[in-house]
């Protein structure tokens, strides 16, 4: 299985088992540069395993909620390798997969049972996700994700903790269970993304959309569909 | 006035030193034109893409670019300065994309074009590409529809056939610099 998310600061990529043990992973500094780079990486990172894009048995994706650019080239890329290499394509929320990712970490706290997840939305929004994790460490979103404003904290149901990516604001502690979390990002993403395949199946190629936090400005967005970007040829 | 002799054109990479004068062709070609900066990055940072340059008497004429994404050579880009239009420049052009996509291991060509650029078109379908969809809206400053336009597998026989062929036509047609009437 190859996994890749693409809506925070750093992408990354993931190639795991069948039952989602991770094999090999990278990251990288994502800036705008996600179309060129990539493929680049997924091939990079199946080669230092010593394998193929046809040895593949399913994509994983992150759906955000994100970066636009990001989220658009991610997702289409999980598409088009799905439907080239004629294998199931599975989306997992972002926030879910942080959440997982920091239940195995397995700190004090980590198993708090809700979480409040805090992603930057454009230059002064913040997303705002709550997760529930279970005994077990399964993961489920509680309630849909929120689109704050940089003057409102997020507010922390009590006895939650929150987790920060890409935030230099954010309390420390926060901060901290977000870095946590992107470095197990990959393997939570194989893992979650292979029970859910052996769960409920793949997602299906034509509905399945990003979970954009915000959209440049003029670009209407109804369900996944947005207007193109000036420039194109 | 003495006639010079038929020009050759060259293909050849492009260079940071050619986005002078792929900036002049690119301003007189589209309506959006990219920023200079675009061009320096996808020849200096990005693995993906493939820019060329098509030369006559040393001065650009031309220019195209692609992305190699796993099995498909997509056409990013791709003009000929006005002045040197219908001499049969852009056709090599294809040819040198065509080849380039084939040594790197694509099994097909694909590219956007608009639905109202017929001469591009026509370039295009000669080349095998042939209409495969439509991008609605896809062009932001008139939201005119883009023609999505694939050619087969470009290792099959008939797409070697199709491009030797063509390569034999276009390789052996000379080249005159814009105003000077044939000798």
């Amino acid at each position: 299985m190859l996994a890749f998310d693409t809506s925070t600061g750093e992408a990354v990529v993931a190639l795991g088992a069948a039952d989602g043990t991770s094999i090999a992973h990278e990251h990288w500094p994502a800036g705008h540069l996600h179309g060129e780079r990539l493929l680049v990486s997924v091939e990079r990172v199946l080669l230092a395993a010593g394998t193929t894009l046809q040895g593949l048995a399913a994509i994983v994706v992150g759906l955000g909620p994100g970066s636009f650019t990001g989220l658009r080239v991610g997702l289409a890329a999980a598409k088009g390798l799905a439907f080239g290499l004629g294998i199931p394509v599975v989306g997992i929320a972002t926030p879910l997969a942080l959440v997982a990712a920091d239940a195995v970490a397995g700190v004090d706290g980590a198993r708090s049972r809700l979480t409040v997840v805090v992603l930057p939305a454009g230059p002064n929004g913040r997303y705002r996700t709550i997760v529930r994790c279970g005994r077990g460490g399964a993961v489920r979103l509680a309630g849909r994700p929120a689109l704050m404003t940089a003057e409102t904290e997020p507010a922390i149901p009590p006895g939650a903790r929150m987790l920060a990516l890409d935030l230099p604001t954010a309390p420390g502690d926060a901060r901290v269970a977000g870095e946590r979390a992107r470095r197990g990002l990959g393997e939570a993403l194989l893992r979650l993304g292979a029970d859910r395949l052996a769960a409920e199946g793949a997602d299906d190629l034509a509905e399945l959309v990003p979970m954009y936090a915000t959209l440049p400005r003029g670009a209407a967005a109804t369900g996944g569909t947005i207007a193109w970007s000036p420039g194109r040829r | 006035m003495v006639a010079r002799p038929p020009l050759r054109v060259r293909l050849e990479p492009m260079r940071a030193a050619d986005i002078d004068a792929v900036q002049r062709i690119e301003r007189m070609s589209f309506s959006t034109p990219w920023p200079a900066y675009a061009y320096r990055q996808e020849i200096e940072t990005n693995r993906l893409a493939r820019y060329i340059v098509a030369r006559a008497g040393g001065e650009v004429v031309g220019f195209a670019g692609m992305w190699m994404m796993v099995d498909q050579a997509h056409v990013t880009t791709f003009a000929v300065d006005p002045a040197w239009r219908r001499q049969g420049i852009g056709a090599r052009m294809v040819l040198d994309l065509l080849h380039m996509a084939r040594t790197l291991g694509a099994r097909q060509a694909t590219l956007e074009v608009r639905l109202s650029n017929l001469p591009a078109r026509k370039l295009y379908e000669r080349f095998g590409f042939r209409p495969v969809g439509v991008r609605p809206r896809y062009y932001s400053d008139n939201g005119e529809d883009a023609l999505i336009m694939t050619t087969d597998d470009i290792d099959g026989p008939e797409m070697r056939a199709r491009i030797a062929r063509l390569e034999t036509e276009f390789e052996a047609r000379e080249i005159r610099t814009p105003g000077e009437s044939p000798a």
